[in-house]
């Protein structure tokens, strides 16, 4: 009982010093918000790629039509295309100047076909990087497949041959990318918040020099419960702001139960505060320690929360793996935007592992920098 | 000449408290070097192996449909390629449906017949749309196998034309995506180092109570905002040849020729300046160095994706607006002469970042005679 009375007391007393620093409670979630935000603003638009289409003859019907592909082309969310322009002389200055990445050159096409031979159409790729001339590349190989598709019912020329995939898609609508990253990114909160909470919160104690009056308290338990039960209370606070913001700036609203999340949100956080303890206490200082914590936090939710994390490579697999932040990513995406429960149980069983591994290390730890 | 000495004396102090300072000297070098490379390795590590296990269903069995599964497997053409996990459509439905797998492609019954018949053919393809990119991936590599085949395989067996595309590049070679992001990488080191450095020195004097006695003497304040300036720019100097020499040897970037490295040198001696006076400004304000690496990471990190460092602001909304920051100019200086992409304008980018620089040491100074008469 007297454990639990001084856990409550030092959890108070770190609660009442948290509130009292609004730019500690700013710190615990700010570096998420500005991802976020980045994340949206950068690859929520770049699917759209800048192109002229510019056509040898501007009054050839079936250079027209393929014109008309290449702008119709893409999926529910963006288009493929953004044909800036059709005029060769500004298609030309614009693509000098780097404000375009290609120019598709549209030859008059009806003749070629007409008279049985094969119609050629000319990209020219602002090859700034190789994902963005396989990008174009691909998006024109999907251009030339839809309009041979339509040649079956054109009067104008011979039917072409041709093939096409019939799509059937797992969710009624495409998951928009920055939704899957407002879900990834509460995730992270919770890591987040957890380790940095507690990492803060155990090395201020040696940094200030409080450590002494700490140890007065009845046993080693009481004072990793306390850190913990306000590292929770913190989490709690930080990933509720981060939700927010969530579902106001990437439109992450659950589909599923929200008592799965919940549990998650309890599990996560108490299992990564024991991560944060023992980074506290290695290196008794707030910055270092908060530093390396965050970094920690990034890379898990680099492999899981950017894209599913099982897309990585195999040779990378095992790396992913070993990391507890991938099992709380991937519990917490797959029931808040899939509702799909078919690994939560064991991901949670992760999580616990990790989190009693992690208290019974902070437990020795702290005993014996206590003891010093 | 006595304010030469300040300055010199105060240059002389910072670049020593650097040096007894090894944990900060360690922070400026690993974390630029820790967050790129570890985002390079990631994207270097699906370029190169970007293989997505899927299920293959043929329910045709013909001459064709092998000839389509082929293709489907090939690692011809552009990334990704597919790997068959299992060929069998319950099998490949149970996985899909636990969302073990993102794709089952299925090549109905009469495939053959219908293309031997000369018929528009089509498969069919389950695809998971539960993240908007891979649905994109997914798609596209599907439908560029589905291109091959119609260019390989359907148009040269038919007699009736079609419409297919040849390309040229803007730039002789190929450039990998590691190698242009790691031209970001080094923009990422000069602004982050410049700004932390400078703002965690700034913040110690205020910290343990020494800033008083620097802006007391006569011009003691001016030559406190200079002197930390340019330690922290020979700092980030240091910390910048590492890295630069690490990413040299592991992304292969290019060695810029001697007659380059005027304009390369303006454009980083100025862009460490302006992120120095920004964090002297941070650092002026926060007067505790705990409160310094937050803000400093958050305009950095956010600084360094808006201008390329991952993506080429070309490829970026708001690319117009992006290209006149003083980063995207000084990484499109380094692209332009370590990476090979010759079309960029250096006289363009290094007006962008001297008018950055001017306006920086304006509002610097304005700042600083204003504080001192309040004061």
């Amino acid at each position: 009982m007297e454990i639990f009375t001084s856990a409550l007391a030092l959890a108070r007393k770190d609660l009442i010093s948290w509130f009292r620093s609004p730019m500690h409670v700013l710190v615990s979630f700010a570096p998420i918000i500005v991802i976020m935000v980045v994340l949206t603003f950068t690859m929520g638009d770049t699917e759209t790629m800048p192109v002229a289409v510019v056509l040898d003859d501007p009054d050839d019907p079936m250079a027209q039509q393929f014109a008309g592909t290449v702008g119709g082309i893409g999926t529910a969310n963006f288009a493929w295309f953004e044909v800036v322009t059709t005029d060769r002389e500004e298609a030309e200055t614009l693509f000098q100047n780097n404000e375009l990445l290609g120019i598709i050159e549209v030859p008059a096409i009806t003749g070629q076909l007409q008279s049985g031979e094969n119609a050629t159409v000319r990209l020219r790729i602002a090859n700034l990087n190789d994902d963005i001339t396989k990008n174009f590349r691909q998006r024109v190989q999907e251009a030339c497949l839809v309009f041979n598709d339509r040649l079956q019912v054109s009067s104008v020329v011979p039917a072409s041959p041709s093939i096409k995939a019939n799509f059937d898609t797992f969710l009624p609508e495409d998951l928009p990318a920055q939704v899957f990253f407002g879900a990834g990114l509460v995730a992270l909160a919770i890591i987040m918040g957890g380790i940095n909470n507690a990492c803060t919160l155990v090395a201020r104690e040696f940094e200030e020099n409080t450590y002494k009056e700490l140890v007065l308290a009845p046993g080693t338990i009481s004072i990793i419960m306390g850190k913990w039960a306000s590292a929770l209370v913190q989490t709690f606070i930080s990933v509720g702001i981060v939700w927010g913001l969530a579902a106001l700036v990437c439109d992450f609203i659950p589909q599923g139960s929200i008592f799965p999340l919940l549990l998650l949100i309890l599990v996560g956080s108490l299992a990564f505060a024991g991560l944060g303890t023992l980074l506290g206490l290695y290196f008794k200082q707030v910055m270092p320690a908060a530093i390396a914590g965050m970094l920690f936090s990034i890379v898990g939710w680099w492999f899981g929360g950017v894209i599913w994390a099982d897309i990585w490579p195999q040779s990378m697999q095992g790396i992913i793996a070993a990391f507890p932040t991938t099992y709380l990513i991937r519990a917490f995406t797959k029931a808040a935007l899939l509702d799909l429960y078919t690994t939560y149980w064991f991901d949670v069983g992760i999580l616990l592992i990790f989190g009693v591994v992690t208290a019974i290390l902070s437990y020795i730890l702290l005993r014996k920098k206590t003891a010093l | 000449m006595i304010l030469l000495t300040q300055i010199y004396g105060e240059f002389v102090k910072k670049f020593t408290l650097w040096r007894r300072r090894p944990i900060w000297a360690i922070i400026g070098l690993f974390a630029p070097l820790g967050i790129s490379t570890f985002i390079i390795a990631s994207f270097a590590t699906m370029a190169e192996l970007p293989v997505w296990q899927i299920g293959l269903v043929d329910e045709d069995n013909t001459v064709q449909s092998q000839a389509l599964k082929e293709v489907l497997l090939s690692r011809e053409g552009t990334m990704p390629y597919y790997q068959a996990a299992t060929e069998s459509w319950e099998e490949a439905k149970t996985l899909y449906d636990d969302g073990k797998l993102y794709m089952v492609v299925k090549i109905p019954e009469g495939f053959g017949n219908k293309l031997s018949a000369g018929q528009p053919v089509a498969i069919d393809a389950l695809i998971s749309n539960a993240h908007a990119d891979q649905t994109k991936n997914l798609r596209l590599g599907l439908d560029a196998r589905l291109y091959l085949f119609y260019e390989q395989y359907m148009l040269p067996s038919s007699d009736r034309p079609g419409v297919i595309y040849s390309y040229s590049l803007t730039y002789p070679t190929e450039i990998p995506r590691a190698g242009y992001m790691a031209t970001g990488a080094l923009v990422l080191t000069i602004i982050l180092a410049s700004m932390m450095y400078a703002a965690l020195f700034t913040a110690l004097e205020h910290q343990e109570k020494t800033a008083l006695e620097v802006e007391t003497p006569p011009g003691g304040s001016f030559a406190g905002m200079v002197g930390t300036v340019l330690a922290t720019m020979v700092e980030t100097f240091i910390i910048l040849g590492i890295i630069g020499i690490v990413n040299v040897l592991l992304w292969h970037l290019k060695v810029p020729p001697v007659s380059a490295l005027p304009q390369i040198l303006l454009a980083v001696v100025l862009l460490a300046m302006i992120f120095a006076i920004i964090g002297y400004g941070l650092g002026q304000k926060a007067r505790d160095v705990r409160l310094v690496l937050g803000p400093t990471m958050i305009v950095v990190l956010t600084l360094w994706l808006l201008s390329g460092g991952v993506n080429p602001v070309e490829a970026m909304a708001g690319s117009k607006f992006l290209a006149i920051l003083p980063t995207t100019a000084t990484l499109r200086i380094l692209a332009r002469e370590m990476v090979g992409l010759e079309t960029i304008s250096i006289e363009t980018n290094l007006l962008i970042i001297v008018v950055w620089s001017i306006a920086t040491v304006f509002i610097a100074l304005i700042l600083k005679i204003g504080i001192k008469n309040r004061s």
